[in-house]
């Protein structure tokens, strides 16, 4: 298990490394730059700011002062450690620099203000869809043929169908206006929370059903659960102790693109239901060009996403006990 | 994977998926013949105080006072519009799914837009089966050490925060849009559809080389060999036939995925721009609409509804489909 | 009184487009402690029919109907699946064919094996354990403790089996329905678990309705065989006189595709 975790912990790195030099890079070859888009600066102005942001060095230094805990002076040569005179910390250090946009603010102030909103929608909204999925779809296999399983079966299909922003639209209209229960939008309280985790879980729970129902079904079908029905064992155990470990392995390994869904998802329902949420900073960083900000949303994205996965590796290796022998 | 022709008349006694299969045909029709419908301009803007509500089509069918829009019509489209101004004269449907706050049809908008959809499953399908196949098919034949490095870079794209590269890579073009024009005649839509071409391969490469790898190995492609059948025979009749069955099956989960990420793209104004239309920036207007003094829900229905069955009916054919090509399940799940 | 009393025992798949009839009208006796075989090529209903004597046909697609379906008087055909429930493992218990897929793989054996006494005894999962230990000592598992923690696919094929028989025995039921037990084993590992069988019931008097499709095995474990074909019995005799003069044109056939020495050799 802890070999295998290394293992991903250096896959890890090497993308991440391979995501940041390439973008780094990129960003800074292609024309424009996060000053264009407001009006025309004065010549001096400009050229002020892109020193100040060290946009004036040549792009590999940049990188290096961007990365690395090493810290570049004015001449160029290398210093250790910060000394507050220093523009940029590295990333290695968990320092993001400054933000290119925001003036005054630094990435990592912008992440922790936004960071935790995104963070806590997003677990509110998967644990509800995976939590109800399961439920569905694992009562859907049991009482299959029944009319029960047919309406999951039928919500299940419309809701992979549907994208969140319309399911987003609908209940806003459906819960916040026809029947004015919670708030159309905003943050700071729970019931702020209700609507757009509704609408961010909703496609995933559709799919969790389905996983499960499936995942259901071929493991009722197999025959070490007719042997614990021969051994007369309650019904309740049969499917809970027996079978339900079949339809959870496929929930489980769905749960990292969930997590990657809901990622892109609240990009949108953040902009709906008018979030303050890292999503907004995720588009709008790329579009003016907020090198800085983009990197650091794209790390901090990147580095959930893979916790996560890493997180339903080991919940799939405890689950099903053959996997570790195979592997081996 | 079962034959084609058995798969064909499994699904003809799936009365749910043969249904939607239907559905999605008139959609398909409705769509590239939208120039000759009678239906208001998608484009042209009436300004007027509020969006007029639907108007049920038994109560009023037909208004006049059509006027062809000045947009850049291909060829064969401007001649789909020239002869529907000879049918139809300047007759036009009334709004029965309503007008937005522009004054705009909404359903000549729906319409409009679902081009957009299908031009991105256009895209996708074609990269899957020209990129993905041959990818998939050479890493799976090659073996050893080709297949090892292909899969890898396969992984590596995989691995990528996709949204990430697509915003930048939109971002980007937005830059160089005047040259791209200039050098390659090619302007931000066409980029829009690359990209989404780009990245809707992966999965289809993956999928087609487990099953090359998992036939070279199998007992009657060996059979084969040894009967003194040549590589490109075996190739021929006893692999492709049965990657066809997974390439179909991948294409029904790739095709509604692909829509769903086009109307994101266009949602968050990443994808097609006005006056183009597409059902994510109706989505998005419908969005917009929303508040609390009077609801125009049509704005959020419209683009709900269309959206809503045309990827359900994928879906349900998707599934049909599964079954059919699936030996183990006969139809009655 | 016989130990099982089975009377036109019928079961049949009603499918959407035609309903097969898997197991129509058998009758037949077990005797305590008797060992019955139920020979039949694959398809003739002879696992249908092991399913069907402890309830656990899937109803729907399943019917199972029968005249007299008897277990020590017991009528099992007209219980609840309450009583039923309550019978199973302690009464009947089964022993199916391949130990690998009637394991569940993600519950260790020590589990397994003692949530039968658990359900069935209300037993404390202490000592669940150690009865569970004690079983897999009795079927000539070397240490047993250690075993407990296994997972099935830890163990091999043979150990499996012997296992899944412990798990079987542990409440000592007074019928075991055996589908298959030896078909999905090595030869040689076939032999021991029917050996083990045998002691077994020597110890504990259980009678055992042996479901086979080999005629070898019926020549080695049983008392008495029925042939079964179409869902139908067509002979039914002692295993002696069986090898000896087989009265059935299908059961002439069955002998006939199997290897000279077990034809020669009848009976035990």
């Amino acid at each position: 298990m802890i070999g295998f975790l290394a293992r991903r912990l250096v896959g890890f790195a090497v993308t991440l490394g391979v995501v940041v030099t390439a973008s780094f890079f990129l960003m800074r070859a292609v024309r424009g730059g996060p000053f264009d888009a407001e009006r025309r600066l004065d010549p001096a102005i400009e050229r002020n700011l892109r020193s100040r942001y060290h946009l004036d060095w040549p792009a590999w230094k940049q990188f290096l002062q961007y990365v690395g805990p090493l810290n570049l002076d004015e001449r160029g040569a290398v210093a250790l450690g910060g000394d507050g005179s220093r523009a940029f910390g590295g990333v290695l250090a968990g320092d993001f620099g400054p933000s290119l946009r925001y003036r005054d603010q630094t990435v990592g102030d912008l992440l922790s203000q936004s960071l935790p909103i995104s963070l806590a929608l997003g677990t509110f909204a998967l644990l509800w869809a995976v939590l109800l999925g399961l439920a569905a779809g694992v009562l859907s296999a049991v009482r299959r043929g029944t009319r029960l399983d047919f309406a999951v079966r039928l919500l299940a299909t419309a809701f992979v169908a549907l994208p969140n922003f319309v399911v987003a639209s609908v209940l806003v209209i459906l819960l916040a206006f026809l029947v004015p229960l919670l708030p159309v939008a905003g943050w700071g309280s729970w019931r702020h929370l209700v609507l757009p985790a509704l609408a961010l879980g909703a496609p995933v729970a559709a799919h969790v059903a389905r996983l499960a129902r499936t995942g259901m079904l071929e493991t009722l079908s197999q025959d070490f659960v007719r042997a614990a029905r021969a051994k007369g064992l309650p019904e309740r155990l049969v499917i809970l102790r027996h079978a339900l470990p079949g339809a959870l392995l496929p929930v489980a390994s769905y749960l990292g693109p969930a997590a990657a869904g809901v990622l892109t998802g609240s990009l949108v329902i953040e902009r709906i239901f008018a979030i303050p949420g890292a999503g907004s900073h995720f588009v709008n960083s790329a579009l003016n060009r907020d090198y800085t900000l983009a990197m650091g949303v794209t790390i901090v994205y990147c580095a959930l996403v893979y916790a996560l996965n890493s997180l339903v590796d080991v919940a799939y290796r405890l689950l099903d006990p053959r996997i570790e022998t195979e592997a081996a | 994977m079962i034959a084609g022709g058995q798969a064909w008349r499994h699904l003809r006694h799936d009365r749910a998926a043969w249904t939607c299969l239907v559905f999605l045909g008139l959609v398909l029709l409705a769509s590239l013949s939208a120039p000759l419908l009678p239906l208001p301009s998608p484009v042209a803007i009436a300004l007027q105080e509020e969006p007029e509500a639907p108007v049920a089509p038994w109560r009023e069918t037909f208004r006049h006072g059509f006027r062809p829009d000045d947009r850049d019509l291909s060829w064969i489209d401007a001649r789909l519009d020239e002869l529907r101004q000879d049918l139809f004269g300047d007759l036009q449907t009334a709004p029965w799914l309503g007008t937005d706050a522009k004054g705009r049809d909404l359903l000549s908008r729906v319409v409009w837009g679902s081009r957009t959809s299908i031009l991105a499953a256009i895209a996708a399908t074609f990269a899957s089966l020209v990129l993905g196949v041959t990818w998939g098919a050479v890493a799976g034949l090659a073996g050893g050490r080709v297949d090892n490095w292909m899969m890898r870079a396969v992984d590596a794209l995989q691995s990528l925060p996709f949204i990430f590269l697509v915003i930048f890579l939109i971002g980007i073009v937005g830059e160089y849009r005047a040259e791209l024009a200039e050098r390659f005649g090619i302007d931000r839509e066409v980029v829009f559809y690359l990209v989404i071409g780009a990245v809707s391969w992966l999965t289809m490469a993956r999928l087609v080389r487990g099953q090359v790898l998992a036939l070279r190995k199998s007992a009657f492609v060996e059979a084969a060999r040894v009967a003194g059948a040549s590589g490109p025979r075996i190739l021929l009749v006893h692999v492709l036939p049965n990657v066809m069955g997974v390439v179909v099956v991948c294409l029904t989960l790739t095709i509604p995925s692909v829509m769903l990420f086009e109307a994101f793209l266009s949602f968050l104004g990443l994808g097609i721009e006005p006056p183009k239309v597409s059902w994510g920036i109706l989505a998005a207007d419908g969005t917009e609409a929303i508040n609390p003094i009077r609801i125009a829900w049509w704005l959020v229905a419209a683009p709900a509804a269309a959206m809503g069955s045309v990827l359900f009916a994928l879906n349900v054919v998707g599934d049909g489909l599964r079954d059919a090509l699936d030996p183990r399940h006969p139809g009655n799940r | 009184m016989a130990l099982l009393e089975v009377r036109d025992l019928s079961v049949r798949f009603e499918g959407r487009l035609a309903t097969v009839r898997a197991v129509d009208g058998v009758s037949f006796d077990l005797e305590e402690g008797e060992t019955l075989a139920v020979v039949g090529e694959s398809g003739s209903g002879k696992s249908t029919l092991a399913l069907a004597i402890p309830r656990l046909v899937p109803c729907p697609p399943g019917v199972v109907e029968a005249r007299t379906l008897r277990l020590s008087g017991q009528d099992l055909s007209r219980m609840s699946e309450r009583e039923l429930r309550t019978l199973r493992g302690t009464a009947i218990a089964m022993v199916f064919q391949d130990p690998s897929a009637s394991l569940c793989p993600w519950l260790t054996i020590g589990e397994q094996i003692g949530e039968v006494l658990e359900v069935h005894r209300g037993a404390s999962p202490r000592e669940a354990r150690r009865a569970a230990a004690a079983a897999l000592g009795e079927v000539g598992i070397a240490e047993p403790e250690a075993r407990l923690d296994a997972f099935p696919h830890e163990l091999s094929g043979g150990m499996r089996q012997r296992a899944t028989i412990a798990m079987a025995l542990l409440l000592s039921p007074r019928l075991l329905v055996a589908d298959e037990p030896t078909s999905a084993l090595d030869a040689t590992v076939q032999a021991q678990v029917l050996d083990l069988l045998a002691s077994l019931q020597a110890r504990r008097g259980t009678a055992i309705l042996l479901i086979t499709h080999s005629l070898g095995v019926v020549a080695t474990a049983a008392d008495r065989a029925l042939v079964m074909r179409s869902g139908r019995i067509v002979e039914e005799a002692g295993v002696r006189d069986l090898f000896r003069a087989p009265r059935h044109e299908h059961t002439r056939e069955l002998l006939a595709s199997t290897p000279l020495g077990i034809r020669r050799g009848g009976g035990r």
